[in-house]
């Protein structure tokens, strides 16, 4: 008699791969052929795995259309199976994989596409923290240290540069107006710095100017605001910090500061 | 694979305490969970916010744990503010209880800090394999009944059971096929599990259906062996029919539409047998307007109501 974990292998080997035939262990019950029962499995779980991959990259979904998004959904399931129950975190490397697929040339932006919708899942789920307003921000400080003020973002806050304007792709295609398979008509020539951030429980998709995702970037590293400044004005005489670091509080991008050193 | 220490009798003591408790008092309450004793549904995000606005007359809600493992965001916020006014259950569906591997201790621990946080009044799972070398092959894959298949999900039982410190309930599947390496039936095997483990039987009467009609043995049949009185939950869902063969329907437990008439006859047979339980609406998929859920709530409530009647009147 097969042990469980002889038996647990074929069975997985054949729903990796169609071309493996079903388990031997599969009684023959009635003239229903066996295959055509082990099939519900297979099937149960390609149709829920790629589900899950249509749950987490709609926009995609919407940009290639059904029948494409499916095919290769079913070759990167097999290729790149999940190794977690936790389908919120299954996909990472999907739109990369989408990329290299045999018809994606035209659509070179799809990999980051794909990446700003799962930095939206990540925000989803990310650890809560409340945006803080900018006089709870300096409290940490007499006014003489506030160059020395360090700002932390939120948990839920992620940024992305690309190429290619995806945020404002990802607007186009995710409005609901939008229809399926509607190729938006835009300039794709542009690059987009983007920001996605979850102050409450809702997720935001912003394009940040260039100035302003630099700034936020040196933030993150964990520079000083003297230090983040500087390093944006070398590279932008005209930078108003001001301005990008109202517009990031307004965002709700900080849920802290302390001061440095 | 076995790095716990387990001592199986001192898992085994809730149920038989529960069990010894009612000895000879033939009005104390056998439950095997601590749910309300009536209709419960399923929580989806899409109604999260008309059940906080509109706080309906639900008796319980029951979530699939994986789906609220994330840090923080939306899924935990509104189960926390739901739990404020409802009974909880939590319901895994990737433990991959009867895994050769041995359980997933990492997964384990995410689920055993969900249950510590909402403190559930159930926590199930299912007799089922899911991952296999390191493979999570999201769907719920049949075991073979034997000993050797019965010894591994008593000892992940044991684990499961010891790291939460609590009893679960486990849901018997959905059969699409038999296999050559069975020796025992499967109400048999679902006996002894429970026997061994002190764990409950969380009844999923659609399963119950669907398996019979694809396997060819009686549903009726099944319910009469399996033992009514340890069934903590029962699960009430909506099949599907793969009639690509017409002269051989098989039953798909889809999940996706209303409890079929034959699965309510099978219910009310259930609840005759061993009185009225905790009873869930599943529908995971096309999922529905919230109020179509709470019709299919009522139901259950209506035929649990209408057993009672009956019972009382032939006892």
């Amino acid at each position: 008699m097969q042990t469980p974990d002889e038996f647990q292998s074929d069975v997985s080997s054949a729903l990796a791969n169609s071309k493996v035939a079903c388990p031997a262990q599969v009684r023959q019950q009635d003239s229903n052929s066996q295959s055509r029962r082990f099939n519900i499995y297979r099937n149960n779980r390609a149709v829920s795995l790629i589900d899950s991959l249509k749950a987490t990259f709609p926009a995609v979904h919407k940009l290639v259309g059904e029948a494409y998004f499916s095919a290769v959904a079913r070759s990167f399931i097999d290729e790149h199976p999940p190794v977690s129950a936790v389908m919120a975190e299954y996909g990472a490397n999907f739109g990369e994989y989408i990329r290299q697929s045999p018809n994606a040339q035209n659509i070179p932006y799809v990999a980051d596409l794909a990446a700003l919708e799962w930095a939206r899942l990540q925000s989803f789920h990310a650890a809560d923290a409340a945006s803080l307003p900018l006089d709870v921000l300096l409290s940490k400080a007499e006014p003489a240290q506030y160059d020395s003020l360090v700002f932390t973002v939120l948990p839920s806050l992620f940024q992305l540069s690309s190429r290619w304007p995806v945020g404002s792709l990802w607007s186009e295609i995710s409005s609901p107006a939008a229809q399926a398979a509607d190729q938006p008509e835009m300039d794709m020539n542009s690059p987009e710095h983007i920001v996605v951030v979850r102050p409450e429980y809702e997720v935001f998709v912003q394009v940040l100017p260039e100035s302003g995702a630099m700034l936020l970037e040196q933030l993150k590293r964990g520079d000083s605001l003297q230090e983040a400044v500087s390093s944006v004005t070398e590279n932008d005489p005209e930078f108003d910090p001001g301005l990008h670091l109202k517009g990031l509080i307004d965002l709700g991008a900080f849920c802290g500061s302390y001061l440095k050193g | 694979m076995n790095n716990n220490a387990l001592t199986k009798e001192g898992i085994s003591q809730p149920a038989d305490a529960l069990i010894d408790a009612c000895a000879g008092d033939e009005t104390c309450d056998r439950r095997l969970s601590n749910l309300p004793l009536r209709g419960g549904v399923c929580l989806k995000p899409q109604h999260y916010l008309e059940i906080l606005n509109s706080m309906p007359d639900v008796g319980w809600f029951e979530i699939h744990a994986e789906n609220y493992l994330g840090a923080g965001g939306a899924p935990l916020h509104y189960l926390e503010k739901i739990c404020e006014h409802y009974a909880l259950s939590i319901h895994g569906v990737g433990m991959s209880i009867g895994s050769a591997d041995g359980i997933d201790k990492n997964h384990l621990k995410r689920v055993k800090d969900l249950v510590d946080r909402f403190q559930p009044a159930s926590f199930s799972e299912h007799l089922a394999w899911s991952t296999h070398d390191n493979v999570f092959y999201s769907d719920l894959l049949p075991v073979p009944y034997n000993r050797a298949v019965e010894d591994i999900v008593c000892e992940h039982i044991d684990i499961v059971q010891s790291t939460m410190n609590r009893q679960m309930l486990l849901e018997n599947p959905s059969n699409y096929l038999t296999l050559e390496s069975s020796t025992m039936e499967e109400t048999e095997f679902l006996g002894n599990v429970i026997r061994r483990t002190g764990c409950g039987l969380l009844l999923d009467v659609n399963n119950v259906y669907v398996s019979a009609q694809n396997c060819g043995y009686s549903a009726r049949g099944y319910i009469d062996a399996v033992g009514v009185e340890q069934v903590g939950e029962i699960h009430l869902a909506g099949h599907s029919e793969d009639r690509t063969v017409a002269e051989e329907i098989l039953l798909i437990d889809a999940h996706d539409r209303e409890v079929a008439e034959q699965v309510w006859s099978l219910f009310e047979y259930t609840l005759e047998l061993g009185g009225a339980r905790p009873s869930l609406i599943e529908w995971d998929s096309s999922v529905p307007e919230f109020e179509i859920l709470i019709a299919e709530m009522h139901k259950a409530d209506s035929a649990a109501d209408n057993t009672g009647k009956k019972v009382r009147a032939n006892p």
